[in-house]
């Protein structure tokens, strides 16, 4: 309404704001243009000359266009609304103090991208039960561990300790980190971004390079990317996209936004657990124990293990949560008894004489097992998968945070768990 | 039976109502000339629309924030970086003063928007008034008024049905100044047009230095400064969603939460300027009186000499 006057009373109708809309903005104030400085000088004929330029009141702009006042005054102040970029006023983020803004560098926020549906996907189908995460962030396994945030912190502190070995190959935490950030610049020149899925096909293409398939995989995790580890005889899914390690595109560091730093309560990687499915693991699951459950095997700095990434990432977020080296061609190294599934990849931390007779271990650090009334083993902790991806419904993993395992087994007194062989 | 009105010298009364509103805290004051504002001023936004006996108006200027305040962050400055009701608070005492004074109308001119205009229209321009009241030249950051030794000045006006002799505007305009010059003649912006955040800002100066041509894009601003605008967008956008997910997150979000707070409590924040060109001014910055600090040193050399 304009001074209480509706448009049918005021006679303006959505074609005439489409046909004077934007010539009333223009002459209003909303464009002002001077030249010389003619109101200071006193300079009435210059004024006069300007005033459109300068910019009219309604009345004026009425007069000059055969409109009425209130017809100019409602088709600008819509006219005004519709120009209005209420996101602008972010801008002034992070300005101020010696910060000022460059055009040059500054990407509108209506520019920036947005999750892809892939990435909204793998997101969507994690289902947190709320009394979970609060019993895993109060004990300290879900905090903020990432692993570039790893590999800088050993890449200054110990950067010529040998981070992986192939044997022909040594490289120290140093140049791992330089060669992670390279590629995930040019991962993310490349198109892939936070949350995007990556597919190393490391059991098939690559496994004769297991070092690339290592540094692809720290690269998608440090633009936020996901990694999924395909079972060897998988369909590719659509949604994955295949990145090239035979002759990868690097990229400059210094390109890597920091807004490409990763989340750990976002997707880390996704384990296969069949035909069209995924567990989904964040940096909470996959990382949050691992310091804990190198101590618990007595792996740390200067230890050496053996680390077969075809098999997926859990051992080796064991060397890198201490700053060990990860043996990658099956060399000479720790090779501790573990135990688990993709949904949990360490769930027991094997016990002496356990292995003969069936597998027998005490629970990994912030590994909850139990048995079913079928003596069915059950999981749940931190360390259990999110969700599960692609063909699944969007439901928890775990009804009520428990995973079924499919497998017989008996506790001890002594807290030992017992796999019928 | 009514008193009679003492006999009034108007040279002495502008007097005293400049020392006024000097000793309230004023850093300058003038009296625009009625009849230029009313050759200027679109009908309908001229004094006599407020004061139909309005004879003159009475132009003051405050300083802004203290030097310190312009190494904060933007998003802080804008609640407290500017400091306009200091000035209306001395145009408020100053119509007291002159009603008590020489028992002739007063008025503090509200500097608020035209009911009947929308959000974008004052009812009267403080800005000419100053301008013709010689305490403010138009500078190339929009317009905004400078003075060469108080830097950036907010503004008060006042009207009275007492007739005062009237000040001249400036007879120099300090923007733009020399270093800005030797900027522009380099990239060909001044520091207020390259460093706002909208890029609201362009011109031209001339082979003498002085402003030839100046672009201000006001509508660009207004998205900075103006954020109670968002508002009706924002309802609308609510309006539109297709799912309770996306209204909540239209409503509820934090950037539109904070709307409501500062509507609530009529937020600096919402309602001011962004102050990124006055920011890299130099007039607006280092003039000789812009702060608190170099008033006070002036003062003690003052003081010494």
């Amino acid at each position: 309404m304009t001074r209480g006057l509706g448009r049918t009373q005021i006679g303006v109708t959505a074609g005439m704001i489409e046909s004077f809309g934007e010539l009333v903005f223009e002459l209003s104030h909303n464009v002002q243009d001077r030249r010389g400085d003619p109101i200071r000088k006193l300079d009435f004929a210059a004024i006069e000359a300007q005033r459109a330029a300068l910019g009219l009141s309604d009345r004026e702009i009425a007069s000059r266009l055969g409109l009425t006042h209130d017809q100019v005054t409602y088709i600008r102040n819509l006219a005004e609304r519709r120009h209005f970029v209420a996101n602008n006023f972010q801008r002034l983020l992070g300005l101020g103090g010696n910060r000022r803004f460059r055009e040059e560098r500054f990407v509108p926020h209506e520019a920036r991208p947005a999750l892809s549906e892939t990435a909204l996907g793998v997101k969507s189908a994690m289902r947190i039960d709320p009394a979970r995460t609060r019993r895993y962030v109060e004990d300290g396994w879900w905090s903020n561990h990432t692993l570039a945030g790893w590999l800088a912190a050993h890449a200054a502190e110990r950067p010529d300790v040998t981070a992986l070995d192939t044997g022909d190959d040594r490289v120290g935490y140093g140049e791992l980190n330089r060669r992670m950030d390279r590629l995930a610049a040019g991962l993310l020149a490349a198109g892939l971004g936070r949350g995007d899925v990556g597919r190393l096909d490391a059991a098939r293409l690559d496994a004769d390079d297991p070092l690339s398939v290592v540094v692809g995989y720290l690269a998608l995790a440090r633009i936020g990317a996901v990694t999924m580890f395909a079972l060897p005889d998988a369909v590719d899914p659509p949604w994955a996209a295949p990145v090239d390690l035979k002759t990868p595109v690097e990229g400059d560091p210094a390109e890597l936004p920091a807004a490409a730093m990763p989340a750990a309560a976002d997707p880390l990687y996704l384990a296969q657990t069949g035909d069209h499915e995924f567990a989904v693991h964040t940096g909470h699951t996959a990382l949050g124990t691992a310091r804990a459950t190198a101590a618990a095997i007595d792996l740390g700095p200067g230890d050496r293990m053996v680390v077969d990434i075809a098999n997926g990432p859990a051992l080796l977020h064991l060397a890198l949560a201490v700053g060990t080296t990860a043996v990658l061609d099956g060399g000479d190294g720790l090779r501790p008894p573990l135990w688990g599934l993709p949904e949990l990849p360490i769930a027991l931390l094997g016990t002496e004489g356990g292995m003969e007779d069936g597998f027998a271990g005490r629970p990994a650090p912030g590994v909850e097992v139990r048995l079913s009334e079928d003596r069915e083993l059950e999981l749940s902790g931190a360390p259990l998968s999110v969700g599960r991806y692609w063909n699944a419904a969007p439901e928890s993993i775990a009804e009520e945070g428990w995973l079924g395992t499919g497998l017989e087994a008996e506790i001890g007194d002594d807290g030992v768990v017992r796999l019928t062989p | 039976m009514a008193q009679q009105k003492p006999e009034t010298d108007p040279k002495q009364a502008k007097q005293a109502i400049l020392d006024y509103c000097a000793r309230k805290g004023a850093l300058a004051a003038g009296v625009a000339d009625l009849t230029a504002i009313n050759r200027i001023a679109p009908e309908g936004h001229r004094p006599a629309d407020i004061m139909p006996r309005v004879k003159s108006v009475i132009s003051l200027g405050v300083g802004g924030q203290t030097q310190g305040a312009w190494t904060v962050p933007a998003k802080a400055m804008g609640y407290f970086g500017s400091t306009e009701t200091r000035a209306y608070a001395i145009a408020y005492g100053c119509a007291f003063f002159i009603e008590s004074r020489f028992r002739t109308r007063a008025v503090y001119c509200p500097p608020d928007l035209d009911n009947e205009s929308g959000p974008r229209v004052p009812l009267q321009s403080l800005k000419l008034h100053a301008e013709l009241a010689g305490i403010g030249a138009r500078s190339l950051a929009g317009d905004i008024l400078l003075h060469p030794e108080f830097g950036y000045m907010y503004f008060a006006s006042v009207f009275t049905e007492l007739e005062l002799p009237p000040n001249r505007p400036m007879a120099e305009n300090p923007c733009p100044h020399s270093s800005c010059v030797e900027m522009y003649r380099q990239v060909g912006q001044t520091p207020c047009m390259k460093f706002c955040p909208v890029q609201c800002l362009s011109g031209t100066i001339d082979e003498a230095g002085r402003q030839s041509e100046m672009h201000y894009d006001m509508a660009k601003c207004a998205e900075l400064s103006e954020q109670y605008e968002s508002l009706p967008l924002i309802l609308a956008e609510a309006m539109r969603a297709e799912t309770p997910e996306e209204q909540e997150s239209v409503l509820m979000d934090p950037d539109n939460s904070m709307l409501w707070y500062k509507m609530s409590v009529g937020s600096g924040g919402l309602l001011a300027q962004c102050f990124e060109c006055m920011r890299v001014c130099p007039i607006a910055t280092r003039a000789p009186l812009a702060d608190p600090i170099r008033r006070a040193e002036a003062a003690a050399e003052d003081g010494e000499t």
